[in-house]
Order: C-alpha cells, then sequence, then structure tokens
C-alpha cells in the first residue's frame, strides 16, 4: 500500500485516488489521506503542494447539453441501429466509404432463426434439381471446402450451397443461400454459375464473394479478382434462362441486387484492395504532384477508373503523405486539398469541384 | 466458449462489452452507448461549439460502429477510442465545412475550450488567495494543447498513453505538455488549505 511514501510531487498530482482527495471527490468515510498524513508528516508540504495544484487544474464542468437533449440523443442513436433498417443500412455502406471487409453483416438472431428462413426462391429453384450435395454451416465459423472441380468455396454461417448430380460433367451451376466466397478453377469450357434468387452470377475462374441471404433486401456480390458477369434471372422463361440485364464486374468491383425494385446496380466494394503485387499497406508520397499524376497513380494500384475533368482540375497539386488509409480515406484527403468531393458511379469514382487557383 | 454465455449488465467491464458489441449484442451496444454518450459529446463540444453538429458527428460515430461492429479491431480503452475516433471526425468534417461555408467565420486552428474552476473552489470555500492573480495569468497562457492534455489526464482520468492516441501525438509529448504546464503553475502559486484542516486530528 505505501509507494505512496517514495512518490514525488508530480505523482501524487497524476494520482487518481489522490485528485479525488484532493478536489473533495471522495466519500467522508474514507479517511485514508488523513491517516497516511499522521503517519507523514514530513510529507505535509509536498502534500499541500500537489494539493493546490490538482485544485488549480481543476477543469470546469460543460453543461451546454440539457438532460432531455442528452437522452433524445441516446434514443435516436438507439433508433438508427435497429437491425430492420437493414436496407438503408445496405445503402448507406455501399455510397457511404464506410471501410469494410469482404465478409460481410450478418443478420442479428439470424443463427437462432434457423432454417426457417432459407425458403421460397432458393428452394424453388431446387425443386427440379435433384441435390448431388448439401453443404450448410451452422455453426458459427466460416467453412472452406474444395468442389470435384478443384473450386474453393468458404462458406460463412447460416449459409447453405447446394448442387445437382450433374455438377462438374458438362457446367459448373451451384445455389447459395446466404454468403460466401468463391476461388474457382479456371475452366472456359464449363462456366461456374451460381444462382441466389432472382441473380445468376457467371465466371470463368475468378474469386469473388456473394452476399445472398433470403432475409435481406439486396443481393451483393464483390470481386477480389478475374472478371465476372452477373444477370437478372427472369423467373418466368423457366429453364431457358433469358438474360435481362447483364453487368460485367472487375475487381474491386461489386454488383448489388435490389430484391424489391429488381434493381441491379454497379458500385465499388466497400474496401477497395490493391490489385498488384506491392504489400497492401505501403506508403505512398505525393509531393506537389499534379492531381492527374495522382490519380493515374490510384487507377493502377486499385484497378479502378477514377474521372475527373483534366483542364478544370489543371492547376492543381497534391502533397500528401498516406501509409495505411484505405482509397476511399485517400480520396477524402485529396479531395480536401483540391476542394472537390467525389462519388462512386456505376463502379467508377467520379471527381467533382471548381478546380484551384 | 464460456465467455460467449456471460450475461450482459451495467457493471461487466468495458473490454467484455465491446466483445459482445462485436457479437452483435445489442444489449453491449446500448450499454456502452449510454456509459459514453455524455462524456463523448461533452468532449466534442469543446472542439466545436455548435451543439447540433456535435449531436450529430456523435450520433454518426456510433451508429457507424453499430454498422461495422463486425470488423472492430479490438481496442485497449474504449473509451479512449470513442474519443479519438470523434475527435478525428469533428476535425475532418469542421474542415470540410470550412471550405462550403466560407462565410462562417470558422478560427483557423481548431480551438480546445477548457475554463479552469478555481475561482469556483475558492469562493465555495471562502478562501482567499493573494497569488490567484498570477494563478490566472498562468492558466491563460497555456496552450490549447496543453489545456486539452490536462482535460484528458485529470478530468478524464486517461492514460499518456491513450492520451497520444487521442491526440496523434507521441508518448513523450504529451508528458511534456503536461510537465510544462504543472511547472509552470507551481512556481507562483501555493494554497495552505488544511493546515487549519489538520488541526482536528
Amino acid at each position: 500500500m505505501d509507494s505512496y511514501r517514495n512518490f514525488i510531487l508530480e505523482e501524487f498530482i497524476q494520482d487518481a485516488y489522490f485528485r479525488q482527495w484532493a478536489l473533495d471527490e471522495l466519500s467522508v468515510d474514507d479517511t485514508f489521506w488523513e491517516n497516511w498524513l499522521q503517519l507523514n508528516p514530513e510529507k505535509l508540504k509536498m502534500i499541500e503542494e500537489a494539493k493546490s495544484l490538482v485544485i488549480a487544474l481543476k477543469v470546469k464542468p460543460i453543461d451546454v447539453f440539457t438532460a432531455s437533449e442528452i437522452s433524445e440523443g441516446i434514443q435516436d442513436i438507439l433508433n438508427d441501429t435497429l437491425d430492420k433498417h437493414s436496407t438503408s443500412y445496405i445503402r448507406r455502406i455501399n455510397w457511404l466509404q464506410i471501410a469494410a471487409s469482404i465478409t460481410l453483416l450478418i443478420g442479428l438472431g439470424f443463427w437462432y432463426a434457423g432454417k426457417d428462413l432459407l425458403k421460397s426462391e432458393y428452394f424453388e429453384q431446387l425443386a427440379s434439381t435433384e441435390p448431388k450435395a448439401i453443404h450448410s454451416n451452422n455453426s458459427n465459423k466460416s467453412m472452406t471446402f474444395e468442389l470435384v472441380d478443384g473450386s474453393k468455396i468458404t462458406l460463412e454461417p447460416g449459409s447453405e450451397l447446394r448442387y445437382g448430380n450433374e455438377f462438374g460433367d458438362k457446367k459448373r451451376e451451384v445455389y447459395l443461400s446466404g454468403e460466401a466466397f468463391f476461388d474457382v478453377k479456371k475452366d472456359s469450357q464449363r462456366p461456374f454459375l451460381i444462382y441466389t434468387g432472382k441473380l445468376v452470377t457467371k465466371v470463368v475462374g475468378t474469386s469473388f464473394s456473394i452476399k445472398a441471404y433470403e432475409q435481406d433486401d439486396a443481393i451483393s456480390v464483390s470481386v477480389r479478382t478475374g472478371k465476372v458477369t452477373v444477370y437478372r434471372q427472369n423467373s418466368k422463361s423457366g429453364n431457358s434462362r433469358s438474360l435481362s440485364t447483364e453487368i460485367v464486374l472487375i475487381p474491386n468491383q461489386k454488383a448489388v441486387f435490389e430484391k424489391d425494385q429488381e434493381l441491379l446496380i454497379k458500385t465499388l466494394v466497400d474496401t477497395p484492395v490493391s490489385i498488384n503485387e506491392v504489400p497492401q499497406n505501403s506508403a505512398l508520397t505525393f509531393e506537389e504532384t499534379k492531381i492527374s499524376d495522382v490519380f493515374n497513380r490510384l487507377e493502377g494500384i486499385y484497378g479502378i477508373k477514377i474521372d475527373f475533368d483534366k483542364e478544370v482540375f489543371s492547376k492543381c497539386s497534391v502533397t500528401a503523405h498516406f501509409n495505411h488509409e484505405s482509397l476511399y480515406q485517400k480520396l477524402d484527403i485529396i479531395c480536401e486539398i483540391v476542394r472537390a468531393k467525389y462519388e462512386i458511379i456505376d463502379g467508377e469514382i467520379m471527381i467533382f469541384g471548381n478546380g484551384c487557383q | 466458449m464460456k465467455t460467449n454465455d456471460q450475461i450482459i449488465t451495467k457493471n461487466t467491464d468495458d473490454a467484455l462489452l465491446w466483445q459482445a458489441l462485436k457479437r452483435s449484442e445489442k444489449a453491449a451496444f446500448e450499454i456502452l452507448l449510454k456509459k459514453y454518450y455524455t462524456v463523448v459529446l461533452n468532449y466534442g463540444v469543446r472542439f466545436y461549439r455548435d451543439k447540433e453538429f456535435v449531436k450529430d458527428c456523435v450520433q454518426d460515430l456510433f451508429v457507424e460502429i453499430w454498422n461495422r461492429r463486425e470488423y472492430l479491431s479490438d481496442v485497449i480503452s474504449v473509451k479512449s477510442y470513442l474519443l479519438q475516433s470523434l475527435r478525428k471526425n469533428i476535425i475532418r468534417e469542421s474542415t470540410r465545412l470550412k471550405w462550403f461555408r466560407e462565410a462562417d467565420k470558422i478560427s483557423e486552428e481548431q480551438d480546445f475550450n477548457v475554463e479552469f474552476d478555481i475561482e469556483t473552489y475558492l469562493i465555495s470555500r471562502e478562501l482567499e488567495n493573494e497569488s490567484l492573480q498570477k494563478l490566472r495569468s498562468e492558466l491563460d497562457n497555456l496552450t490549447k494543447r496543453q489545456r486539452e492534455a490536462i482535460f484528458l489526464r485529470f478530468t478524464q482520468d486517461l492514460s499518456y498513453e491513450e492520451i497520444a492516441n487521442i491526440m496523434d501525438i507521441n508518448y513523450r509529448s504529451v508528458v511534456n505538455l503536461i510537465h510544462e504546464a504543472i511547472k509552470a503553475i507551481r512556481k507562483n502559486w501555493f494554497i495552505s488549505l488544511f493546515s487549519s484542516f489538520l488541526f482536528i486530528y
């Protein structure tokens, strides 16, 4: 207990218990410091000085917010974080640049709800297919396995992947409910097709992830490497599977399919990663660098097209040092420097602004 | 895992609450929100006087934490994580506002509003001190960074390391900021507070 005996003045000031005593914040029953002083009378002067300093440095509390403003504020946040607002949440992570990884949100309580949620479209599709294998992940960890064609699948908790008897012979078709990461073995003769409700994803050989939970309002496909085609399946045309809208995704792009409006949108993944061999977080330094060179550099790293008006921005230059910032953080900083803003439109980045003097 | 079955209450410590939040336990989020909302709000408003603006920033901060809960990394201290994130967001957002509303007079540098309470203390105890003037001027001379460090250290009870993270400066600088402040004040300030008070014993 008595390490206090060796304390110097500043150590007393730094000690939370001492400060509480100095500011009369201890309960009246707590007589530790009075007793301690009786036992160490030679420290009186130092204690007096320390106490004076603690008092001098006491900061006036701020009370600009009323109690009702505070409870309203807390309530607003609770309302904003209700899970049924998953639509607005999904839009948010797409359009705002909140950093996120490829693994995505799993709805609260979904595991407990269990199989009741895996139904409708998914099973309709399966009705005509005699399943050869069903992989379902009922654990709370992701599960990785290999298919006969050599493709690797990582299935997230609460997700299920099925395929029919003919898998691997002439075609490669699987049905997914939930979320999975695919590392597809290259085979140009037999494209790999993933059915998720109304959305079909077609690949030759590449890696990407799909998130298609029954209870979510949207399906998303995020591409890591290679090229992926995503299209809407026209349910009325039965087996002929005519293609309606089709989009092609390159690395760091993502397709989002809004189920209720049947809207298929191309955007960017939540956390674009470098497409080159360079280490993910290697430093990037710009010194009075012309903005066109800066954007060229970023395009090269992330493989994402950055569109801007070269004439308007011709006088802009950037001095900045980046370490581990995400692409979106880098863009935030660059845009702040040149007083511009950016938007993600159709899987590309558009820069808006009035240029520099 | 045993900890998964833990019942979450107001008294569960922050590290466990943070883990539970990451597992999507809303109760843990709510406890942390209620515990730190006011602290974070009052810290923010010291930076930026527009109450509504600060309230929005704090709301965004908590909503973002919930939305990104699965990707959150472990934190050493929830409180300092919150203060650090809010500080960054406010500086970023207010800089951005500056571009768009140049007519508004937003001071060139971020201010940090700290008032010292010494007069209240002396008055409430009917004490008089002839060196109060000198102390006042020493306190007024503290830089905004010193004020912020003092506030985080002595009012918020954060460690030097946490303060270094929050203010985005190195450990040594925090130690110096606080040490220099104490040294300056110590020169001219002393209250003989309890020579009379010790008499009781």
